[in-house]
């Protein structure tokens, strides 16, 4: 008898641990039984399949004596419902300077440098921001070199 | 097998040729990258950027019996870091003599005739070159309009 | 006297060698004798009960990654069945494609399998233990909606119905 009931026990064990347990039997002439299909959030490897990418160039190429040019980053996102990435560009340390080897100084400013997407998807979406220089201020005191600076790009998963 | 192998390859060397390269990829809430913004030194039209202009005067005037007069001629530039525009002033024959349409001679002499933009970035920098005709010529002379040709050089220098 | 005796004694040992030598239910008394009795069986149990009956069993849900897997997502589910003579299982789904929603967005689906489309019969009364079965699962459109849970409800109906 003990042997018996260590056996049922082991398979009920088994049973138990078992994926996915049976939760519906249907045993009547003319019954119904319902199964639930339901997808999770997560793909086969076990990650987070909401996710999203923010492809930003390496190098943004302004002309000489251009005020205003555009550059163009792209936006991929598959979220949550009523999620949507947004991107703030701004200079890295906020000095809004571009300087050369020797130290000269070249300064600018950023517009639309804010871009938030209107839902969960998106497929490269082209998002542009624009670099001024002032002509008078800017352009027409600065020794003619090469000016660089390092912007900044922040993207978070915000309400849409 | 070689045929995809060479189709894949072609792919490759494809995107390793397109521009831009994307530097960085943000794929996480919060994420942060960054990019260089750079200025070329030619504009959009692909032109240098740099460049500069000597304006001077088509006709300079010297008042009978002045012994010295000061001329003008400006230079506005934006050139490189350490860059500036130097200006010489000659007589273009080097006779250093004015003459009349009798020909005629008139003698002069020419001072300050080297001028040097202090600045990459200057604006309408005025400069001075002095024509000296002495008073020994002036006496000498019929009087009547004497001309000659003056050329003025500019090139780039360091400063 | 004596003969009519004889004959009404040589009709009873006829009548008496006429009757088959096997009686149902009829006591043995005599050496080498016999008798027959029939056994039968019931389709209730000691207390009365049908003891006819069957078991589709079938998961309470079926949980797919997203993006599906790629070997595949099934719904899985099995039966027995002891039934009387001449009877067979019949069991079907209530569909064989649909839209998995989160209220808001879709994600179609399409199912193939047994008991999909036209009801699985079982082809027999008795099943040697538990017979297990599959239905696949096809989900297309991942890239198209929201990253959200997606569900639907598929109704299995089982019918007990003659061999044919």
């Amino acid at each position: 008898m003990k042997k018996i009931l260590a056996v049922a026990l082991s398979l009920v064990m088994l049973l138990a641990v078992s994926v996915p347990a049976f939760a519906v039997d249907i045993a009547k002439d003319g019954g119904t039984g319902e199964a639930l299909v339901k997808t999770s959030t997560q793909n086969e490897d076990g990650e987070e399949a909401a996710g999203f990418t923010v492809s930003i160039p390496a190098e943004n190429i302004i002309p000489w004596d251009s005020t205003e040019t555009d550059f163009t980053y792209h936006i991929t996102s598959q979220l949550a419902p009523a999620k949507a990435v947004s991107v703030e560009v701004k200079d890295a340390d906020e000095v809004n300077q571009m300087t050369d080897v020797n130290g000269l100084t070249l300064p600018y400013w950023i517009t639309n440098a804010t871009a938030t997407m209107t839902g969960p998807i998106v497929t490269d979406q082209a998002c542009i921001f624009t670099i001024n220089v002032d002509s008078t201020d800017g352009w027409d005191k600065a020794p003619v070199s090469e000016y660089s600076d390092t912007l900044l790009f922040t993207a978070s998963i915000v309400d849409a | 097998m070689k045929k995809i192998l060479a189709i894949a390859l072609s792919v490759v060397m494809l995107l390793a040729v397109s521009v831009p390269a994307f530097a960085a990829d943000i794929t996480t809430d919060g994420g942060t990258g960054t990019a260089i913004i750079k200025t070329s030194t030619q504009t959009s039209g692909g032109e240098e950027g740099a460049g500069f202009t000597v304006s001077i005067p088509a006709e300079n005037t010297i008042y009978w019996k002045a012994l010295s007069t000061d001329l003008k001629y400006t230079v506005t530039s934006q050139l490189g870091p350490n860059t500036g525009v130097q200006v010489t002033v000659d007589d273009t024959d080097k006779a250093y003599v004015m003459t009349d349409e009798n020909d005629y001679t008139l003698a002069y002499s020419l001072a300050n005739t080297t001028g040097i933009t202090a600045s990459p970035v200057v604006n309408g920098a005025e400069f001075t070159y002095t024509v000296n005709v002495a008073e020994e010529a002036w006496n000498a002379a019929v009087v009547s309009e004497y001309a000659d040709e003056l050329t003025f050089t500019a090139e780039l220098v360091a400063i | 006297m004596k003969k009519i005796l004889a004959v009404a004694l040589a009709l009873v040992m006829m009548l008496a060698v006429c009757v088959p030598a096997f009686a149902f239910g009829e006591d043995i008394s005599t050496n080498g004798g016999q008798s027959q009795t029939q056994l039968q069986t019931l389709t209730t149990d000691e207390e009365g009960n049908p003891v006819a009956g069957f078991t589709v069993s079938i998961p309470a849900a079926v949980e797919i990654p997203w993006g599906g897997t790629s070997t595949g997502d099934f719904l899985n589910w099995s039966y027995t069945s002891k039934l009387e003579t001449g009877k067979q299982l019949s069991i079907s789904v209530d569909k064989t494609s649909g839209n998995l929603t989160n209220g808001t967005d879709n994600l179609p689906y399409t199912l193939t399998g047994d008991a999909v489309g036209t009801a699985f019969l079982t082809g027999e009364e008795v099943t040697e233990g538990t017979v297990s079965k599959q239905i696949a699962i096809a989900v297309t459109g991942w890239g198209d909606v929201p990253v959200d849970a997606y569900s639907d409800t598929v109704t299995f109906t089982v019918d007990v119905v003659d061999i044919v």
